[in-house]
Formats: structure tokens, sequence, C-alpha cells
């Protein structure tokens, strides 16, 4: 997939709490990995960005409101928000727009500052679906509850189980100097913790952070003159579902079903030809469902395979290497910094735990409350 | 921050007019049989306006469930009891489990509707356990 596409540069933020306005942090994260590629502002003529949740300090954040900031005319563009997961789709959108000539040089590209502009749900979502929703105090935590209640009632999952995610997130992150959390956790711990929405606790929950990452896609051609190691993407895929949880028909499924088998179908590839897997950790939960849905293990058995130390830095399918959003670094949408950890696996250069041999790089995002999901499937050149 | 109030729309006035009255009215596909919640202006089934209001009886049973101990929003008090509840016609509503202990709760917990009212705002769908 993608022959004549590739990712040539990439910079996550150090900042973990702003402040600056989200826009300041797209001009620095941008500038970073264009110099990461050897290129300028002036190369570039694609333009994908996300931001945060509905107009921090007033903002649209859209790719004309972005583009205007940094000055930047882009002719190809993309601003379109599906949550966690956007950066990671629109990725694949990028190397779809260079494969057609739609674009020679496309920047993807993240920043908000939830800590400065928290989200404000009373503008968003009074009419429509959201009026059956949101009035009864809906926010991320409690839905993910929703979903990890449910999944331990079908299948036996346990807290300890879900507990080992975030134990495994926080030992990747020891080594990475910019993760806020790099003390060693212990699974009691996590469930000894305050109760956020049960049976999720304070451990269970990402950390809520304020920063920024980009990366750069060119073609094939480009990218040989470039000083940096190429990486191709093998496989994409992409689906959306539900906005809400009382529209799903299964909770214990989630939308990376469709866009991992998508990703792995067309890279053809399995999931025993992955090396390392970023996956989407806005809950212990969340990369939990993932492992079943991408085909890593049965559904129904993510809590004995990762109980199983499957995903430690010396498992099977080692996952979230930096540390992960439960560790390192989440602001509203993560999405941007799993495929920039997923990058530097490849080129090895992981601040957290760099995994050796490196062929095929996996990251998965979701957006929403399991909403959205988008998978790829990267490899060297 | 403030959790929002609702806003009735052209296509789901119905339900909230009857919401007033305590009555929990349900969009039902008048070709297939179907019913479908939240509402909207076309049936799911067919992509056309195929469709009836019907009153439900309102009983279900909890699908899964929540205690929230720390509310995000200024209006809610934290504890409180998230639940989606499968109601008996096959769809499912997002509201919230009163007038029962944390304890009590679990998933398969048989339970009926109930409209709260709410002073200058339309009333919220909550749900009981069934025979309280």
């Amino acid at each position: 997939m993608f022959p004549n596409a590739r990712i040539v540069g990439a910079h996550e933020s150090p900042r973990r709490k702003a402040e600056v306005h989200p826009y300041v942090i797209f001009h620095e994260v941008i500038s970073a990995a264009l110099n990461d590629a050897g290129l300028t502002f002036s190369d570039v003529d694609g333009l994908c960005v996300t931001a945060g949740d509905m107009a921090e300090g007033g903002c649209a954040e859209d790719s004309i409101e972005v583009g205007d900031y940094l000055g930047l005319r882009p002719t190809f563009f993309d601003s379109t928000d599906v949550g966690g997961c956007s950066a990671i789709y629109q990725t694949g959108l990028a190397a779809a727009a260079i494969e057609a000539g739609l674009a020679d040089v496309v920047v993807v590209a993240y920043a908000a500052a939830p800590r400065r502009f928290p989200f404000a749900p009373e503008v968003a979502w009074p009419i429509g679906p959201g009026a059956y929703e949101m009035p009864y105090g809906y926010a991320p935590p409690p839905a993910y509850a929703l979903f990890a209640q449910r999944h331990m009632h079908e299948f036996g999952t346990t807290r300890e189980q879900l507990a080992e995610i975030a134990v495994t997130c926080r030992a990747n992150a020891a080594n990475n100097p910019h993760a806020p959390k790099r003390e060693p956790l212990t699974i009691d711990e996590v469930i000894s913790a305050p109760m956020i929405a049960s049976p999720l606790s304070k451990l269970d929950c990402c950390l809520v952070t304020d920063s920024g990452g980009a990366i750069v896609l060119t073609s094939k051609e480009r990218a040989r003159d470039l000083n940096r190691p190429a990486v191709r993407v093998l496989g994409y895929g992409a689906y959306h579902s539900n906005v809400f949880l009382s529209q799903q028909s299964d909770l214990t499924l989630t939308p990376g079903v469709v866009s991992g088998k998508r990703a792995f179908e067309r890279a053809g590839l399995a999931p025993t030809d992955v090396s390392v897997a970023q996956l989407y950790d806005a809950f212990t939960i969340t990369p939990l469902m993932a492992l079943e849905d991408l085909g890593f293990c049965k559904k129904g058995e993510g809590g004995p395979f990762v109980e199983s130390g499957a995903i430690r830095s010396d498992g099977s399918i080692p996952i979230n290497t930096d540390g992960g959003g439960l560790s390192s670094n989440h602001p509203g949408k993560r999405g941007v910094f799993a495929l920039i950890e997923g990058i530097r696996q490849l080129r090895g250069e992981s601040p957290g735990h760099q995994v050796s041999d490196v062929d095929v790089s996996l990251v998965h995002g979701i957006g929403g409350f399991f909403s959205a999901a988008s998978t790829l499937l990267l490899a060297k050149d | 921050m403030l959790a929002p109030t609702p806003q009735p729309t052209s296509y789901d006035a119905p339900y909230w007019d009857a919401a007033v009255a305590g009555k929990l009215m349900l969009q039902k596909c008048s070709k297939t049989g179907k019913f479908q919640h939240y509402p909207r202006g076309h049936s799911l089934q067919t992509h056309g306006d195929q469709l009836q209001w019907v009153e439900s009886p309102g009983l279900g049973e909890v699908h899964s469930f929540t205690v929230i101990q720390r509310s995000f929003y200024e209006n809610l008090d934290a504890p409180l009891i998230l639940a989606i509840i499968e109601l008996d016609e096959q769809v499912r509503v997002t509201s919230h489990l009163v007038n029962v202990g944390e304890k009590e709760v679990s998933i398969g917990l048989r339970v009926k509707a109930t409209f709260k009212p709410n002073e200058g705002a339309w009333p919220t769908l909550v749900f009981t356990p069934e025979g309280t």
C-alpha cells in the first residue's frame, strides 16, 4: 500500500503543561518536524490538523485558521476531527494524497492545551443525540467505565488485569525524560487509588497534558535526498461507528475490529508479524480491547493475555513503549504521539523502551467513546 | 463546567412533549416493526419516513453501569449511577439509576422508567428498580 509515500520527519513536544496558546505549540512542533526531515515551511503544500475540543480560547482551529497563523497556504488540507485517532486517520489521507500526486510535502499536526482550556460540553451537545446523553454526566471516564464493566461481566476480566496495563506503561515511561510519571507502579496501587468511575480508579485513567506533535510525509523520490531514515506505510484502515454507547450493538467490540482488519489485509500481514504496538490508552480498558480486536488474542481473552506478561517490554508484543497516555502524554487526542512513537521505534529512537529489531510497527488509535478507529502498519524503507 | 440541558429540535419534539406528561415515547418503523432511539427524522431500517411514535411501558434491564465518584459537572453531584438500560423494545438508553443503593445494582437488574421534573427545563428520564 502507498508505494510512493514516505514519512520523513517527526517531533513530539516535550511540553506537558503549556504556558502558551496551542497555536504556539503548533508552530514549535511543525518547525521541529520539518527540521527533522531536512525540509522548511516553504516546501509544505499539504496540511492536516486537529486541535483541542471545541474552540480553545475561542479559536476554530481548523486547517484554515492554523494554516493562516503559521503562514502556510496549502493546496491539500484536512481538519477531520475523529477524536483521539485523528492524526492516525490523517496520515492515511496524507499518504494517499502523495500517492495520487495531490501534494508533495504534507504535515500532519496536533496541538492542544486542555489544562488551559478545558472542554466545554454545555456548548457542544444540547441538541440531537447529545440531548439524550450529555445531561447524565457523560464524560470519557464514566463512558469507558461502562465498557469495562460490561467486559468484566461477559468475560470475567479483573481489575488486576486492567491494572497490569497501567503498570506496563509506567515501566516503559521510567526512562522517558519527558514522561511526567516515571516512578514504579504496582497493581495494588492502581486498584487502591481513588475511584473515579467504577471499575476505573484514578490510575486506570490517562494523564491530562498540554502538548503537540507533528509528522512530515513526502514522496519516495524526494525522501531519497533527505537526511532521515524514511518510514513506509504498509497498511492503513479506518472506521467510525457510534457517537454514544447506547447506539453500540455490542459494548465489547470496538471500531478497531474493522480498521485493524483493513490495515492487515492491505499490508498482507498478520498480528504475528508485528514487532511493537502503540495502542491508544486513554484508560486501561482501551488497549485491552484493542489487543482483542486487532487479533493479538481472542475476544474475551485480553485479561489473561495481559496478565501473562505478553505486553511487557520483554513480552511477545510490547505496547506503549514511551509510557503511553497513562504515563507520558495525553491531551485530548493522543493519536499523534502514538504515531510518533511508532516511527521512533523503527528509527531506534524511542525515549522509553526501544524494542530491538523492529520490522513492523503498529499504531492504533481510537476516538470518542470507541466511536472511531484508525490503524497503521509501518516499516522501514 | 455544566452538563448541558436538552433542547428539542424539529424531529424529536414529540418525545419531549410526551416527557412533560410523564410518558416515554419511542419511534417504531412501521414497515419492519423495529424500534429506534434516540429519535431521528427517518427510519434507520428503510431510510424512509415510515415512523410512528409508540408509548413504551418503560421496562428493561441494566446493560452496564458505573458509579461516578467524581462528577465532572457542577450541576451533577457524585456519587451517581450512570447506566445503559436495554428496554424490552430492544433499544438502549443512557440514564441514571435512582432510589437504589450502589451495592444493589448489577447487570441484568430489572428497572422501570420514570421522568423527573426539572423547573424551567425539560424533564430527565431516570430508572428505578422494577417493583419499587
